[in-house]
Protein backbone atom coordinates (compact mmCIF):
# COMPACT_ATOMS: atom_id res chain seq x y z
CA UNK A 1 0.00 0.00 0.00
CA UNK A 2 1.50 3.36 -1.08
CA UNK A 3 0.43 6.20 1.21
CA UNK A 4 1.01 9.89 0.43
CA UNK A 5 1.28 11.97 3.62
CA UNK A 6 0.80 15.73 4.01
CA UNK A 7 1.85 17.91 6.92
CA UNK A 8 1.07 21.66 6.84
CA UNK A 9 0.01 22.45 10.41
CA UNK A 10 3.18 24.40 11.32
CA UNK A 11 5.52 26.83 9.59
CA UNK A 12 7.10 24.25 7.26
CA UNK A 13 5.13 22.19 4.77
CA UNK A 14 6.24 18.65 4.05
CA UNK A 15 5.14 15.55 2.20
CA UNK A 16 6.10 11.90 2.50
CA UNK A 17 5.40 8.60 0.81
CA UNK A 18 5.47 5.29 2.61
CA UNK A 19 5.68 2.51 0.06
CA UNK A 20 4.93 -1.19 -0.07
CA UNK A 21 8.23 -2.00 1.63
CA UNK A 22 7.35 0.51 4.39
CA UNK A 23 10.25 2.66 3.23
CA UNK A 24 9.60 6.38 3.79
CA UNK A 25 10.62 9.20 1.44
CA UNK A 26 10.16 12.76 2.59
CA UNK A 27 10.24 16.26 1.03
CA UNK A 28 10.42 19.22 3.41
CA UNK A 29 10.04 22.89 2.51
CA UNK A 30 11.79 25.51 4.59
CA UNK A 31 9.66 28.39 3.37
CA UNK A 32 7.76 30.06 6.15
CA UNK A 33 3.99 29.58 5.67
CA UNK A 34 4.10 29.32 1.88
CA UNK A 35 2.01 26.15 2.02
CA UNK A 36 -0.53 26.98 -0.67
CA UNK A 37 2.21 27.71 -3.20
CA UNK A 38 4.55 24.93 -2.22
CA UNK A 39 2.42 21.94 -1.27
CA UNK A 40 1.62 20.45 -4.69
CA UNK A 41 5.22 20.92 -5.90
CA UNK A 42 6.28 19.05 -2.73
CA UNK A 43 3.83 16.25 -3.53
CA UNK A 44 5.27 16.09 -7.04
CA UNK A 45 8.82 16.08 -5.68
CA UNK A 46 8.29 13.20 -3.26
CA UNK A 47 6.42 11.11 -5.85
CA UNK A 48 9.20 11.66 -8.36
CA UNK A 49 11.79 10.57 -5.80
CA UNK A 50 9.86 7.31 -5.40
CA UNK A 51 9.39 6.94 -9.14
CA UNK A 52 5.62 7.14 -8.70
CA UNK A 53 2.76 8.89 -10.44
CA UNK A 54 -0.34 10.24 -8.65
CA UNK A 55 -2.35 7.19 -9.75
CA UNK A 56 0.11 4.89 -7.92
CA UNK A 57 -1.16 6.31 -4.59
CA UNK A 58 -3.42 3.90 -2.70
CA UNK A 59 -4.34 6.26 0.12
CA UNK A 60 -3.79 9.73 1.58
CA UNK A 61 -2.72 10.59 5.13
CA UNK A 62 -3.10 14.14 6.35
CA UNK A 63 -2.08 15.81 9.55
CA UNK A 64 -5.57 16.89 10.66
CA UNK A 65 -4.60 19.31 13.44
CA UNK A 66 -4.32 20.97 15.84
CA UNK A 67 -2.01 23.73 14.60
CA UNK A 68 -2.29 26.80 12.41
CA UNK A 69 -5.95 27.02 11.26
CA UNK A 70 -4.91 28.16 7.80
CA UNK A 71 -2.18 25.55 7.58
CA UNK A 72 -4.58 22.77 8.60
CA UNK A 73 -7.05 23.84 5.93
CA UNK A 74 -4.49 23.94 3.11
CA UNK A 75 -3.36 20.42 3.95
CA UNK A 76 -6.88 19.10 4.48
CA UNK A 77 -8.38 20.64 1.32
CA UNK A 78 -5.46 19.36 -0.74
CA UNK A 79 -5.79 15.88 0.79
CA UNK A 80 -9.56 15.78 0.23
CA UNK A 81 -9.31 16.91 -3.40
CA UNK A 82 -6.47 14.47 -4.20
CA UNK A 83 -8.53 11.66 -2.68
CA UNK A 84 -11.63 12.78 -4.60
CA UNK A 85 -9.79 12.83 -7.94
CA UNK A 86 -7.81 9.62 -7.34
CA UNK A 87 -10.66 7.64 -5.79
CA UNK A 88 -8.78 6.78 -2.58
CA UNK A 89 -9.48 7.20 1.15
CA UNK A 90 -8.06 9.64 3.69
CA UNK A 91 -6.46 8.89 7.07
CA UNK A 92 -7.10 11.79 9.47
CA UNK A 93 -3.84 11.70 11.40
CA UNK A 94 -3.78 13.39 14.84
CA UNK A 95 -0.91 15.88 14.54
CA UNK A 96 0.30 15.71 18.14
CA UNK A 97 0.27 11.91 18.24
CA UNK A 98 2.23 11.64 14.99
CA UNK A 99 4.90 14.18 15.91
CA UNK A 100 5.42 12.49 19.28
CA UNK A 101 6.40 9.25 17.53
CA UNK A 102 9.70 10.84 16.50
CA UNK A 103 10.73 10.61 20.17
CA UNK A 104 9.54 7.05 20.93
CA UNK A 105 12.96 6.14 22.33
CA UNK A 106 13.27 9.13 24.66
CA UNK A 107 12.59 6.97 27.72
CA UNK A 108 9.98 9.19 29.35
CA UNK A 109 6.94 11.27 28.49
CA UNK A 110 6.75 13.06 25.13
CA UNK A 111 4.72 16.26 25.27
CA UNK A 112 4.08 18.36 22.16
CA UNK A 113 3.20 21.99 22.83
CA UNK A 114 2.02 24.16 19.93
CA UNK A 115 1.62 27.89 20.48
CA UNK A 116 -2.15 28.51 20.50
CA UNK A 117 -1.86 32.19 21.52
CA UNK A 118 -4.18 33.68 24.19
CA UNK A 119 -1.90 32.10 26.84
CA UNK A 120 -2.72 28.58 25.69
CA UNK A 121 -0.99 25.67 24.01
CA UNK A 122 -2.39 22.80 21.98
CA UNK A 123 -0.98 19.86 23.81
CA UNK A 124 -1.20 16.15 24.64
CA UNK A 125 1.27 13.74 26.21
CA UNK A 126 2.31 10.19 25.37
CA UNK A 127 4.60 7.50 26.69
CA UNK A 128 6.01 4.57 24.75
CA UNK A 129 5.97 1.14 26.39
CA UNK A 130 6.55 -2.21 24.68
CA UNK A 131 6.25 -0.65 21.23
CA UNK A 132 2.94 0.89 22.19
CA UNK A 133 2.08 4.58 22.30
CA UNK A 134 -0.02 5.36 25.37
CA UNK A 135 -1.82 8.58 26.11
CA UNK A 136 -0.82 10.38 29.33
CA UNK A 137 -3.40 13.11 28.75
CA UNK A 138 -5.60 13.74 25.72
CA UNK A 139 -5.16 16.48 23.13
CA UNK A 140 -6.70 19.83 23.96
CA UNK A 141 -6.15 23.57 24.26
CA UNK A 142 -4.59 24.05 27.70
CA UNK A 143 -3.06 26.81 29.76
CA UNK A 144 0.65 26.06 30.20
CA UNK A 145 0.00 25.72 33.95
CA UNK A 146 -2.50 22.90 33.28
CA UNK A 147 0.08 21.03 31.23
CA UNK A 148 2.57 21.41 34.08
CA UNK A 149 0.03 20.14 36.65
CA UNK A 150 -0.63 17.04 34.58
CA UNK A 151 3.08 16.19 34.13
CA UNK A 152 4.65 17.19 37.43
CA UNK A 153 6.26 14.34 39.33
CA UNK A 154 5.81 11.88 36.44
CA UNK A 155 9.49 11.67 35.58
CA UNK A 156 11.39 13.05 32.60
CA UNK A 157 9.41 14.88 29.93
CA UNK A 158 10.64 15.99 26.53
CA UNK A 159 8.78 18.98 25.15
CA UNK A 160 8.52 19.31 21.37
CA UNK A 161 6.68 21.59 18.96
CA UNK A 162 6.87 25.27 18.05
CA UNK A 163 5.62 26.28 21.52
CA UNK A 164 9.00 25.35 22.97
CA UNK A 165 10.48 28.17 20.91
CA UNK A 166 8.21 30.75 22.55
CA UNK A 167 10.10 32.33 25.42
CA UNK A 168 7.20 32.69 27.83
CA UNK A 169 5.99 29.11 27.34
CA UNK A 170 9.45 27.63 27.62
CA UNK A 171 10.29 29.55 30.78
CA UNK A 172 7.09 28.38 32.48
CA UNK A 173 7.76 24.75 31.52
CA UNK A 174 11.36 24.96 32.74
CA UNK A 175 10.27 26.45 36.05
CA UNK A 176 7.26 24.17 36.47
CA UNK A 177 8.86 20.81 35.62
CA UNK A 178 12.36 21.66 36.81
CA UNK A 179 15.16 19.18 36.15
CA UNK A 180 12.80 16.66 34.54
CA UNK A 181 12.12 19.05 31.63
CA UNK A 182 13.93 18.37 28.36
CA UNK A 183 13.52 20.24 25.08
CA UNK A 184 13.92 18.93 21.55
CA UNK A 185 16.47 20.70 19.39
CA UNK A 186 15.24 23.40 17.05
CA UNK A 187 15.57 21.27 13.91
CA UNK A 188 13.74 18.29 15.42
CA UNK A 189 10.90 19.93 17.29
CA UNK A 190 8.72 20.83 14.27
CA UNK A 191 6.26 18.26 12.90
CA UNK A 192 7.00 16.75 9.47
CA UNK A 193 5.17 14.33 7.19
CA UNK A 194 7.31 11.26 7.91
CA UNK A 195 5.40 10.16 11.03
CA UNK A 196 2.12 11.24 9.43
CA UNK A 197 2.89 8.62 6.80
CA UNK A 198 3.74 5.93 9.38
CA UNK A 199 0.64 6.56 11.51
CA UNK A 200 -1.47 7.10 8.38
CA UNK A 201 -0.50 3.67 7.05
CA UNK A 202 -1.63 2.11 10.36
CA UNK A 203 -4.98 3.91 10.13
CA UNK A 204 -5.46 2.69 6.56
CA UNK A 205 -4.52 -0.88 7.52
CA UNK A 206 -6.99 -0.82 10.42
CA UNK A 207 -9.70 0.22 7.95
CA UNK A 208 -10.25 3.50 9.79
CA UNK A 209 -9.51 5.79 6.84
CA UNK A 210 -12.54 7.83 5.70
CA UNK A 211 -13.92 9.12 2.40
CA UNK A 212 -12.85 12.49 0.99
CA UNK A 213 -16.24 13.94 1.92
CA UNK A 214 -16.01 12.75 5.54
CA UNK A 215 -12.40 13.80 6.21
CA UNK A 216 -12.36 16.76 8.54
CA UNK A 217 -9.89 18.87 10.48
CA UNK A 218 -9.51 19.04 14.26
CA UNK A 219 -8.94 22.66 15.28
CA UNK A 220 -9.47 22.03 19.03
CA UNK A 221 -10.90 25.51 19.23
CA UNK A 222 -13.94 27.38 17.99
CA UNK A 223 -13.54 30.60 16.05
CA UNK A 224 -13.29 33.80 18.05
CA UNK A 225 -16.63 35.05 16.66
CA UNK A 226 -18.40 31.86 17.81
CA UNK A 227 -16.91 32.11 21.29
CA UNK A 228 -17.88 35.77 21.60
CA UNK A 229 -21.41 35.03 20.46
CA UNK A 230 -21.72 32.23 23.03
CA UNK A 231 -20.45 34.53 25.77
CA UNK A 232 -22.99 37.17 24.73
CA UNK A 233 -25.81 34.63 24.77
CA UNK A 234 -24.76 33.33 28.20
CA UNK A 235 -24.68 36.88 29.52
CA UNK A 236 -28.23 37.50 28.37
CA UNK A 237 -29.66 34.40 30.04
CA UNK B 1 -12.14 40.64 -32.32
CA UNK B 2 -12.92 37.18 -33.67
CA UNK B 3 -12.63 34.16 -31.48
CA UNK B 4 -10.59 31.18 -32.49
CA UNK B 5 -12.86 28.16 -32.80
CA UNK B 6 -12.09 25.35 -30.37
CA UNK B 7 -9.26 23.17 -31.62
CA UNK B 8 -10.39 20.34 -33.92
CA UNK B 9 -13.93 21.49 -33.37
CA UNK B 10 -13.73 19.97 -29.89
CA UNK B 11 -15.65 21.45 -27.00
CA UNK B 12 -13.70 22.67 -23.99
CA UNK B 13 -15.23 21.52 -20.73
CA UNK B 14 -14.22 23.55 -17.68
CA UNK B 15 -14.71 22.61 -14.04
CA UNK B 16 -14.88 25.97 -12.24
CA UNK B 17 -14.56 26.69 -8.53
CA UNK B 18 -15.38 29.84 -6.54
CA UNK B 19 -14.90 30.37 -2.78
CA UNK B 20 -13.81 34.00 -2.41
CA UNK B 21 -16.37 35.08 0.21
CA UNK B 22 -19.33 33.20 1.71
CA UNK B 23 -20.53 31.17 -1.28
CA UNK B 24 -19.01 27.78 -2.06
CA UNK B 25 -19.66 27.14 -5.73
CA UNK B 26 -18.67 24.72 -8.48
CA UNK B 27 -19.82 24.67 -12.10
CA UNK B 28 -19.30 22.84 -15.35
CA UNK B 29 -19.14 25.24 -18.30
CA UNK B 30 -18.65 24.35 -21.97
CA UNK B 31 -16.77 26.79 -24.22
CA UNK B 32 -17.22 29.63 -21.74
CA UNK B 33 -20.89 30.19 -22.60
CA UNK B 34 -22.91 27.04 -21.96
CA UNK B 35 -23.54 26.25 -18.30
CA UNK B 36 -24.21 22.56 -17.64
CA UNK B 37 -24.38 23.06 -13.87
CA UNK B 38 -23.81 25.86 -11.37
CA UNK B 39 -24.08 24.69 -7.76
CA UNK B 40 -24.01 27.44 -5.12
CA UNK B 41 -23.89 26.59 -1.44
CA UNK B 42 -24.58 29.81 0.44
CA UNK B 43 -23.53 30.42 4.05
CA UNK B 44 -25.77 33.43 4.41
CA UNK B 45 -27.86 31.92 7.22
CA UNK B 46 -24.72 31.06 9.17
CA UNK B 47 -23.27 34.58 9.01
CA UNK B 48 -26.62 36.28 9.63
CA UNK B 49 -26.19 35.76 13.36
CA UNK B 50 -22.96 37.78 13.29
CA UNK B 51 -24.28 40.64 11.16
CA UNK B 52 -21.65 40.04 8.48
CA UNK B 53 -19.31 37.48 7.00
CA UNK B 54 -16.88 36.08 9.60
CA UNK B 55 -13.75 35.00 7.68
CA UNK B 56 -12.74 32.13 9.98
CA UNK B 57 -16.24 30.65 9.96
CA UNK B 58 -16.50 31.09 6.18
CA UNK B 59 -13.20 29.24 5.70
CA UNK B 60 -14.31 26.35 7.90
CA UNK B 61 -17.57 25.95 5.99
CA UNK B 62 -15.87 26.14 2.60
CA UNK B 63 -13.64 23.24 3.62
CA UNK B 64 -16.65 21.13 4.66
CA UNK B 65 -18.73 21.98 1.60
CA UNK B 66 -16.42 22.16 -1.36
CA UNK B 67 -16.00 18.50 -2.31
CA UNK B 68 -19.71 17.61 -2.21
CA UNK B 69 -20.47 20.80 -4.17
CA UNK B 70 -18.00 19.67 -6.86
CA UNK B 71 -19.62 16.21 -6.91
CA UNK B 72 -23.05 17.74 -7.40
CA UNK B 73 -21.79 20.03 -10.18
CA UNK B 74 -20.34 17.04 -12.06
CA UNK B 75 -23.41 14.92 -11.44
CA UNK B 76 -25.86 17.57 -12.60
CA UNK B 77 -23.75 18.19 -15.70
CA UNK B 78 -23.63 14.48 -16.43
CA UNK B 79 -19.84 14.62 -16.51
CA UNK B 80 -17.03 12.78 -14.78
CA UNK B 81 -13.53 13.97 -13.94
CA UNK B 82 -12.33 12.26 -17.15
CA UNK B 83 -14.42 14.72 -19.21
CA UNK B 84 -12.79 17.82 -17.72
CA UNK B 85 -10.36 19.64 -20.07
CA UNK B 86 -9.20 22.29 -17.62
CA UNK B 87 -9.94 23.77 -14.21
CA UNK B 88 -10.67 27.43 -13.47
CA UNK B 89 -10.58 28.83 -9.94
CA UNK B 90 -10.98 32.22 -8.28
CA UNK B 91 -7.58 32.90 -6.72
CA UNK B 92 -7.90 36.69 -6.29
CA UNK B 93 -9.18 39.00 -4.76
CA UNK B 94 -11.27 38.08 -1.72
CA UNK B 95 -11.07 36.78 1.84
CA UNK B 96 -7.69 35.07 1.84
CA UNK B 97 -8.72 32.14 4.06
CA UNK B 98 -11.77 31.54 1.89
CA UNK B 99 -9.87 31.84 -1.41
CA UNK B 100 -7.28 29.31 -0.39
CA UNK B 101 -9.82 26.50 0.07
CA UNK B 102 -10.92 26.79 -3.56
CA UNK B 103 -7.38 27.35 -4.78
CA UNK B 104 -5.85 24.41 -2.87
CA UNK B 105 -8.70 22.16 -4.01
CA UNK B 106 -8.36 23.24 -7.66
CA UNK B 107 -4.60 22.74 -7.59
CA UNK B 108 -4.92 19.23 -6.16
CA UNK B 109 -7.60 18.27 -8.70
CA UNK B 110 -5.63 19.70 -11.65
CA UNK B 111 -2.49 17.91 -10.47
CA UNK B 112 -4.20 14.56 -9.94
CA UNK B 113 -6.17 14.77 -13.20
CA UNK B 114 -3.21 16.21 -15.13
CA UNK B 115 -5.19 19.05 -16.71
CA UNK B 116 -4.36 22.78 -17.06
CA UNK B 117 -5.24 25.15 -14.22
CA UNK B 118 -6.34 28.77 -14.72
CA UNK B 119 -6.40 31.21 -11.79
CA UNK B 120 -9.19 33.75 -12.31
CA UNK B 121 -9.71 37.29 -11.04
CA UNK B 122 -13.08 37.39 -9.25
CA UNK B 123 -14.14 40.68 -10.89
CA UNK B 124 -13.28 39.40 -14.35
CA UNK B 125 -15.60 36.52 -13.51
CA UNK B 126 -18.42 38.92 -12.66
CA UNK B 127 -17.95 40.69 -16.00
CA UNK B 128 -17.84 37.39 -17.89
CA UNK B 129 -21.15 36.32 -16.30
CA UNK B 130 -22.66 38.44 -19.08
CA UNK B 131 -21.22 36.16 -21.79
CA UNK B 132 -23.30 33.37 -20.28
CA UNK B 133 -26.41 35.51 -20.02
CA UNK B 134 -26.18 36.78 -23.60
CA UNK B 135 -24.65 34.56 -26.26
CA UNK B 136 -24.24 37.49 -28.65
CA UNK B 137 -22.27 39.77 -26.34
CA UNK B 138 -18.72 40.55 -27.44
CA UNK B 139 -16.23 43.15 -26.23
CA UNK B 140 -15.51 46.05 -26.33
CA UNK B 141 -17.91 47.53 -23.76
CA UNK B 142 -18.09 49.52 -20.54
CA UNK B 143 -18.55 47.47 -17.36
CA UNK B 144 -19.85 48.56 -13.96
CA UNK B 145 -19.13 46.02 -11.23
CA UNK B 146 -20.88 46.68 -7.94
CA UNK B 147 -20.99 44.33 -4.96
CA UNK B 148 -20.45 44.18 -1.22
CA UNK B 149 -16.71 44.24 -1.78
CA UNK B 150 -16.27 46.13 -5.05
CA UNK B 151 -17.34 49.24 -6.97
CA UNK B 152 -15.38 49.25 -10.19
CA UNK B 153 -15.74 50.92 -13.59
CA UNK B 154 -13.80 49.18 -16.34
CA UNK B 155 -13.23 49.63 -20.03
CA UNK B 156 -13.35 46.10 -21.43
CA UNK B 157 -11.34 46.14 -24.67
CA UNK B 158 -11.19 42.41 -25.28
CA UNK B 159 -11.98 39.08 -23.65
CA UNK B 160 -8.82 39.27 -21.56
CA UNK B 161 -7.97 42.97 -21.93
CA UNK B 162 -9.41 45.12 -19.16
CA UNK B 163 -8.61 48.63 -18.01
CA UNK B 164 -9.82 49.85 -14.64
CA UNK B 165 -11.07 53.41 -15.00
CA UNK B 166 -12.45 53.96 -11.52
CA UNK B 167 -12.82 52.33 -8.12
CA UNK B 168 -14.25 53.23 -4.77
CA UNK B 169 -11.98 55.21 -2.50
CA UNK B 170 -13.79 54.10 0.65
CA UNK B 171 -16.90 51.93 1.00
CA UNK B 172 -18.01 49.63 -1.79
CA UNK B 173 -21.56 50.40 -2.94
CA UNK B 174 -22.96 47.22 -1.44
CA UNK B 175 -21.09 47.86 1.79
CA UNK B 176 -22.71 51.33 2.05
CA UNK B 177 -26.13 49.76 1.40
CA UNK B 178 -25.51 47.16 4.12
CA UNK B 179 -24.36 49.77 6.64
CA UNK B 180 -27.32 52.07 6.05
CA UNK B 181 -29.64 49.07 6.25
CA UNK B 182 -28.09 48.22 9.61
CA UNK B 183 -28.65 51.69 11.10
CA UNK B 184 -32.23 51.54 9.83
CA UNK B 185 -32.54 48.22 11.67
CA UNK B 186 -33.43 46.25 8.54
CA UNK B 187 -31.36 43.11 9.24
CA UNK B 188 -28.81 41.16 7.24
CA UNK B 189 -27.96 41.11 4.40
CA UNK B 190 -29.09 44.71 4.24
CA UNK B 191 -28.83 45.53 0.52
CA UNK B 192 -31.87 43.57 -0.74
CA UNK B 193 -33.96 44.62 2.31
CA UNK B 194 -33.08 48.28 1.71
CA UNK B 195 -34.08 47.90 -1.93
CA UNK B 196 -37.46 46.46 -0.91
CA UNK B 197 -38.14 49.23 1.61
CA UNK B 198 -37.06 51.95 -0.84
CA UNK B 199 -39.83 50.91 -3.23
CA UNK B 200 -42.33 52.30 -0.69
CA UNK B 201 -40.47 55.59 -0.17
CA UNK B 202 -40.04 58.91 -1.97
CA UNK B 203 -36.53 59.19 -3.48
CA UNK B 204 -36.78 62.98 -3.47
CA UNK B 205 -37.91 63.34 0.15
CA UNK B 206 -34.42 64.00 1.50
CA UNK B 207 -31.45 65.25 -0.47
CA UNK B 208 -28.32 63.29 0.40
CA UNK B 209 -25.00 64.46 -0.96
CA UNK B 210 -23.86 63.07 -4.34
CA UNK B 211 -20.09 62.71 -4.30
CA UNK B 212 -18.54 63.06 -7.76
CA UNK B 213 -14.94 63.79 -6.64
CA UNK B 214 -12.74 65.54 -9.26
CA UNK B 215 -14.38 66.52 -12.55
CA UNK B 216 -12.62 63.91 -14.65
CA UNK B 217 -12.57 61.18 -12.02
CA UNK B 218 -14.27 57.83 -12.48
CA UNK B 219 -13.63 56.90 -8.86
CA UNK B 220 -16.43 56.56 -6.33
CA UNK B 221 -16.87 57.61 -2.72
CA UNK B 222 -19.92 56.51 -0.77
CA UNK B 223 -18.87 57.00 2.82
CA UNK B 224 -19.84 60.72 2.78
CA UNK B 225 -23.33 59.87 1.56
CA UNK B 226 -23.59 57.16 4.20
CA UNK B 227 -22.48 59.62 6.91
CA UNK B 228 -25.12 62.02 5.60
CA UNK B 229 -27.75 59.41 6.42
CA UNK B 230 -26.31 58.85 9.90
CA UNK B 231 -26.31 62.60 10.59
CA UNK B 232 -29.87 62.94 9.32
CA UNK B 233 -31.05 60.10 11.58
CA UNK B 234 -29.20 61.53 14.60
CA UNK B 235 -30.68 64.97 13.98
CA UNK B 236 -34.17 63.51 13.85
CA UNK B 237 -33.53 61.53 17.03
CA UNK B 238 -32.35 64.63 18.91
CA UNK B 239 -35.41 66.58 17.81
CA UNK B 240 -37.49 63.54 18.75
CA UNK B 241 -39.06 63.53 15.31
CA UNK B 242 -40.46 60.51 13.50
CA UNK B 243 -38.32 59.06 10.72
CA UNK B 244 -39.87 57.73 7.54
CA UNK B 245 -37.48 54.84 6.96
CA UNK B 246 -38.81 54.17 3.47
CA UNK B 247 -38.06 57.76 2.44
CA UNK B 248 -34.55 57.52 3.92
CA UNK B 249 -33.91 54.25 2.08
CA UNK B 250 -35.27 55.58 -1.23
CA UNK B 251 -33.40 58.90 -0.99
CA UNK B 252 -30.09 57.26 -0.03
CA UNK B 253 -30.42 54.69 -2.78
CA UNK B 254 -31.21 57.43 -5.31
CA UNK B 255 -28.07 59.36 -4.33
CA UNK B 256 -25.80 56.32 -4.74
CA UNK B 257 -27.43 55.12 -7.95
CA UNK B 258 -27.29 58.57 -9.56
CA UNK B 259 -23.50 58.74 -9.19
CA UNK B 260 -23.00 55.14 -10.35
CA UNK B 261 -25.15 55.63 -13.43
CA UNK B 262 -23.84 59.06 -14.46
CA UNK B 263 -20.20 58.00 -14.25
CA UNK B 264 -20.90 54.79 -16.17
CA UNK B 265 -22.67 56.64 -18.99
CA UNK B 266 -19.90 59.27 -19.11
CA UNK B 267 -17.25 56.54 -19.46
CA UNK B 268 -19.14 54.78 -22.26
CA UNK B 269 -19.48 58.07 -24.14
CA UNK B 270 -15.83 59.01 -23.64
CA UNK B 271 -14.64 55.64 -24.92
CA UNK B 272 -17.26 55.52 -27.68
CA UNK B 273 -18.72 52.24 -26.38
CA UNK B 274 -22.25 51.34 -27.46
CA UNK B 275 -22.67 48.63 -24.82
CA UNK B 276 -22.79 48.75 -21.03
CA UNK B 277 -22.54 45.63 -18.90
CA UNK B 278 -23.66 45.48 -15.27
CA UNK B 279 -22.19 42.90 -12.90
CA UNK B 280 -21.84 41.96 -9.22
CA UNK B 281 -24.25 41.43 -6.34
CA UNK B 282 -25.60 45.00 -6.34
CA UNK B 283 -26.56 44.49 -10.00
CA UNK B 284 -29.65 42.91 -8.44
CA UNK B 285 -30.70 46.32 -7.09
CA UNK B 286 -33.96 47.30 -8.79
CA UNK B 287 -33.34 51.06 -8.66
CA UNK B 288 -29.91 50.67 -10.29
CA UNK B 289 -31.31 48.39 -13.02
CA UNK B 290 -34.22 50.71 -13.75
CA UNK B 291 -32.16 53.93 -13.79
CA UNK B 292 -29.50 52.41 -16.04
CA UNK B 293 -32.18 51.13 -18.38
CA UNK B 294 -33.73 54.60 -18.67
CA UNK B 295 -30.41 56.39 -19.22
CA UNK B 296 -29.12 53.83 -21.71
CA UNK B 297 -32.41 54.08 -23.57
CA UNK B 298 -32.04 57.86 -23.84
CA UNK B 299 -28.46 57.57 -25.09
CA UNK B 300 -29.00 54.67 -27.48
CA UNK B 301 -26.63 52.43 -25.54
CA UNK B 302 -27.41 48.71 -25.30
CA UNK B 303 -27.54 47.53 -21.69
CA UNK B 304 -26.74 43.99 -20.52
CA UNK B 305 -28.18 42.93 -17.17
CA UNK B 306 -27.28 39.43 -16.01
CA UNK B 307 -30.00 37.31 -14.40
CA UNK B 308 -29.93 37.41 -10.61
CA UNK B 309 -28.33 33.98 -10.14
CA UNK B 310 -25.34 35.17 -12.17
CA UNK B 311 -25.10 38.43 -10.16
CA UNK B 312 -24.25 36.65 -6.92
CA UNK B 313 -20.92 34.92 -6.49
CA UNK B 314 -21.02 31.74 -8.56
CA UNK B 315 -18.58 29.41 -10.27
CA UNK B 316 -20.17 29.50 -13.74
CA UNK B 317 -18.90 33.04 -14.26
CA UNK B 318 -15.42 31.84 -13.28
CA UNK B 319 -15.72 29.09 -15.90
CA UNK B 320 -16.55 31.73 -18.53
CA UNK B 321 -13.58 33.92 -17.58
CA UNK B 322 -11.22 30.93 -17.36
CA UNK B 323 -12.26 29.80 -20.84
CA UNK B 324 -11.28 33.07 -22.46
CA UNK B 325 -7.98 33.22 -20.56
CA UNK B 326 -7.33 29.65 -21.71
CA UNK B 327 -8.39 30.24 -25.31
CA UNK B 328 -6.45 33.45 -25.74
CA UNK B 329 -3.26 31.62 -25.04
CA UNK B 330 -2.67 32.52 -21.42
CA UNK B 331 -0.08 30.10 -20.09
CA UNK B 332 -1.88 27.79 -17.69
CA UNK B 333 -0.86 28.53 -14.14
CA UNK B 334 1.73 26.15 -12.84
CA UNK B 335 1.43 24.31 -9.58
CA UNK B 336 2.91 27.19 -7.57
CA UNK B 337 -0.32 29.21 -8.05
CA UNK B 338 -1.08 31.27 -4.93
CA UNK B 339 -4.14 33.18 -3.64
CA UNK B 340 -4.23 36.96 -3.13
CA UNK B 341 -6.51 39.07 -0.94
CA UNK B 342 -6.14 42.03 -3.31
CA UNK B 343 -5.15 42.15 -6.97
CA UNK B 344 -5.25 44.34 -10.08
CA UNK B 345 -8.02 43.51 -12.54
Amino acid sequence: MNILAIETTAAFASTAVIDNDECVHEAVDKGNFTHLQRLIPLVDQVLEECGMKPEDIDGIAVSRGPGSFTGIRIGMSTAKALAQALGVRVAEVPTLKAMSMNFWNFGGIVCPVLDARRSQVYSAAYCFEDDEQKEVFPEGAYAVEEVIDRLKGKGPVIFIGDGTGVEDIRRKLEEGIGRDAFFASEEKRIQTAEMVAVLGLEIHKEGKAVSYAEAKPEYLRKSEAERNLELKKCGKK
Amino acid sequence: MKLKPPKNGKDYVCLAIESSCDETSAAVVVNGRTVLSNIISSQIDIHKEYGGVVPEIASRHHLNNINPVIDRALEEAGKGFEDIDFIGVTNRPGLIGALLIGTATAKALAYALDVPLIGVHHIRGHICANYIADAGLEPPFTALIVSGGHSTLADVKGYTDYEIMGQTRDDAAGEAFDKVARVLGLGYPGGPLLDELAKKGNPEAIHFKRVYLENDSYDFSFSGTKTGVLNYLNGKKQKKEEVDKADVAASFQAAVVEVLVNKTIRLAEEKGRDKIVLAGGVAANSCLRRTLEEKCGEKGIKLYLPPLVLCTDNAAMIGAAAYYEFLEGAEPDNMTLDAYASAHL
